[in-house]
């Protein structure tokens, strides 16, 4: 152990001098008995049937004082993380028939019996090694408990304070193996938060935390969104007094505004590209245009005198789904970007606006609304029935989870509008966060390769 | 509004009755000359005075009850507000009689340039109550155009949901935020 930690410092101080800022400094693969292949969850419905998880607490293995509220923390935020997804459901700790500071959890000691006795499907155990100056080290193994088999096993090592993002790290991983799709734990949520009749754009975490301000236009702000790198970010603002459409560097906070005559409204990027299509209307009536990340028209995509609006693309940048009001009410309609044709999507309804392509290509989520209120639906891409998801208090603004198992939308169901998460077939709805004032329109990053 | 029926009451019955007494008064000094001693050629003046004054609270309240037509209209410009029905930008016809009064002010007022907002209830989704309330201020400005006023005198902004006047939650508020409001730049 002497001899590891002093070659963990030294090869430490080399990648400090490297990476600097790096959070966590290294990840070492544990070898896995299964190959890269695994059977990956199938069910019709995985947020019905939900998979039942074992977290134990974490192991303390070097007996740090430190590391009592270490473990412990980590096997929460685990589990929470774990349970954010849907897929999962995590069983209470006090049935476990095990005590997780014994040595029942050393990967050798481990008996499956004890698991599938309390139909765990899978176990997740770890452990932290605490060393001076608060570095520390982390180990994690995803189990599948019926089989006897590890499926992953990984090591992490930085600072104290970077435990929540290994953790994170490692829930990545556990869905990744399980789902074969990325998990969503780097991703984050820009949304709209009004406070004193201004309104700004705000970005927290996944599960709402860390949410902190982003512009600081003290005017009303509306509709942000993600490029599909989630470098930049596209705002609708007020600060010049009417409606202009802004273009930002997330980190770096440079970029464009375009303000043409009119209203410059509602962008969505093109999946991997540097453009973005938007609402303008200096033509005289708005119309949808693809445009470049540098603000200068490329084309018009839509011709049609009244509104067209609210574009949102589909995964392959090919189609762009946006809202037309030519048929006398506000409906969804696909446009197929190189044939341009075009097909009308919702036919239920007086108001359905806000589509939101999921990353997975096969459905729409939109708002449509009923008896003077909105609520979230769902339309398979190639048109349908609709199913509704929400029923309670007035519900827009719906978008996809960047692995298109959760959407994130606005509701008014608990008083003010706040931000709210359900999975991809309306389960499991709670709220994200509440700030002071109200909350609107969030729109879910992609996801981000590396924190 | 009372307040100016009462001048014009005033201006009707009493300045002539004002007037009247002068003449009276102008009558007894040519017959019989004063004892106090003040002559004649003062009392002219002193006539002449009250001629001046009683001409000049006339001009006065004219001007006064003017500057508050003109206040007044002013001031149904700004509050007076185009309504529309729900999710729709079309004018009916109260809403083109609002705007015909709209033009007669532009018109009196040529120097005055201004913003017509678009406004929208709660009930449509925010981005798409941006669009919405564009064509109602577009709609609106068309209107004014087409009655003779300069274009350039006109900008229409859209301000969706963002601005409601009232913050109840039933169809009266919600008919009052479904406007284009006209503010003086």
């Amino acid at each position: 152990m002497n001899l590891n930690t002093r070659l963990f410092k030294i090869m430490l101080e080399i990648t400090l001098k490297i990476t600097l800022s790096m959070a966590i400094f290294s990840c070492f693969h544990i070898n896995t008995t299964l190959g890269a292949e695994y059977d990956y969850l199938k069910f019709t419905n995985p947020f019905i049937k939900k998979v039942p998880i074992a977290v134990p607490e974490l192991r303390n293995i070097n007996d740090h004082p430190m590391g009592i509220e270490l473990t412990r923390r980590g096997a929460d935020t685990l589990s929470s993380n774990l349970a954010f997804t849907g897929f999962f459901k995590l069983l209470d700790r006090n049935a476990f028939l095990i005590d997780s500071q014994k040595n029942e959890l050393m990967p050798s000691n481990i008996k499956f019996k004890n698991w599938t006795a309390i139909r765990a499907e899978y176990l997740v155990t770890g452990g932290i090694t605490v060393f001076e100056d608060d570095l520390i080290q982390t180990e994690f193994r995803l189990y599948d408990t019926f089989r006897g088999k590890l499926i992953i096993g990984k090591r992490y090592k930085g600072w104290k304070n970077d435990l929540d993002r290994m953790v994170r790290r490692f829930s990545s991983e556990i869905v990744f193996n399980l789902t074969g799709v990325k998990g969503i734990f780097n991703s984050k949520i820009a949304f709209i938060s009004k406070q004193s009749q201004k309104k700004e754009v705000y970005i927290c975490d996944f599960d709402g935390s860390n949410a902190q301000r982003y512009t600081k236009t003290r005017s009303i702000t509306l509709s942000p969104a993600w490029s599909s790198d989630g470098k930049w970010i596209a705002y609708t603002s007020y600060v010049r007094g009417k409606p202009d459409l802004y273009i930002r560097n997330i980190m770096q906070k440079h970029g464009v505004v375009i303000r043409k005559k009119g209203s410059n409204i509602t962008p969505d990027w093109v999946p991997g590209r540097f453009e973005l299509a938007a609402s303008l209307s200096f033509s005289g009536d708005p119309e949808i245009y693809l445009l470049t990340g540098k603000g200068k028209v490329i084309k018009r995509l839509t011709n049609n005198k009244g509104i067209d609006i609210s574009p949102s693309w589909s995964p392959d940048g090919r189609k762009m789904a946006f809202v037309s009001k030519r048929a006398g009410t506000p409906q969804l309609y696909i446009k197929e970007i190189f044939s341009g044709d075009l097909q009308r999507l919702t036919f239920v309804g007086k108001q359905n606006t806000q589509p939101c392509w999921s990353p997975k290509g096969d459905r729409i989520a939109y708002s449509g609304m009923q008896h003077g209120l909105n609520q979230i639906l769902v339309i398979s891409s190639k048109g349908g029935d609709p199913v509704q998801l929400t029923f309670e208090g007035d519900n827009e603004s719906p978008s996809w989870s960047p692995d298109g198992n959760l959407i994130v939308f606005s509701s008014t169901r608990e008083g003010v509008s706040r931000i709210y998460v359900m999975t991809a077939i309306g389960t499991d709805q709670r709220r994200l966060l509440a700030l002071p004032g109200v909350q609107s329109e969030p729109s879910w990053s992609p996801a981000f390769s590396n924190n | 509004m009372r307040k100016s029926l009462m001048i014009v009451l005033t201006l009707v019955f009493i300045l002539p009755g004002l007037l009247t007494t002068v003449s009276c008064t102008q009558k007894k000094a040519g017959v019989k000359p004063t004892d106090k001693g003040i002559s004649e050629a003062d009392q002219a003046a002193l006539n002449a005075k009250k001629q001046q004054d009683i001409e000049e609270a006339r001009i006065r309240a004219e001007q006064e009850q003017k500057a508050r037509m003109i206040a007044e209209a002013k001031e149904r410009f700004l509050t007076d507000n185009v309504h529309f029905a729900y999710d729709s930008a079309v004018l009916t016809p109260i809403a083109q009689n609002v705007l015909n009064q709209k033009a007669d002010w532009l018109r009196s007022n040529p120097s005055g340039n201004v913003t017509i907002g678009g406004h929208c209830d709660e009930r449509g989704t925010i981005e798409y109550n941006v669009a919405l309330g564009e064509r109602r201020a577009e709609a609106a400005k068309k209107h004014l155009i087409d009655l003779g006023i300069d274009a350039g005198r006109l900008e229409a902004i859209s301000y969706g949901e963002e601005m409601p006047i009232a913050t109840e939650n039933n169809e009266e508020a919600w008919a009052q935020n479904r406007r284009a409001q006209f503010i003086i730049k």
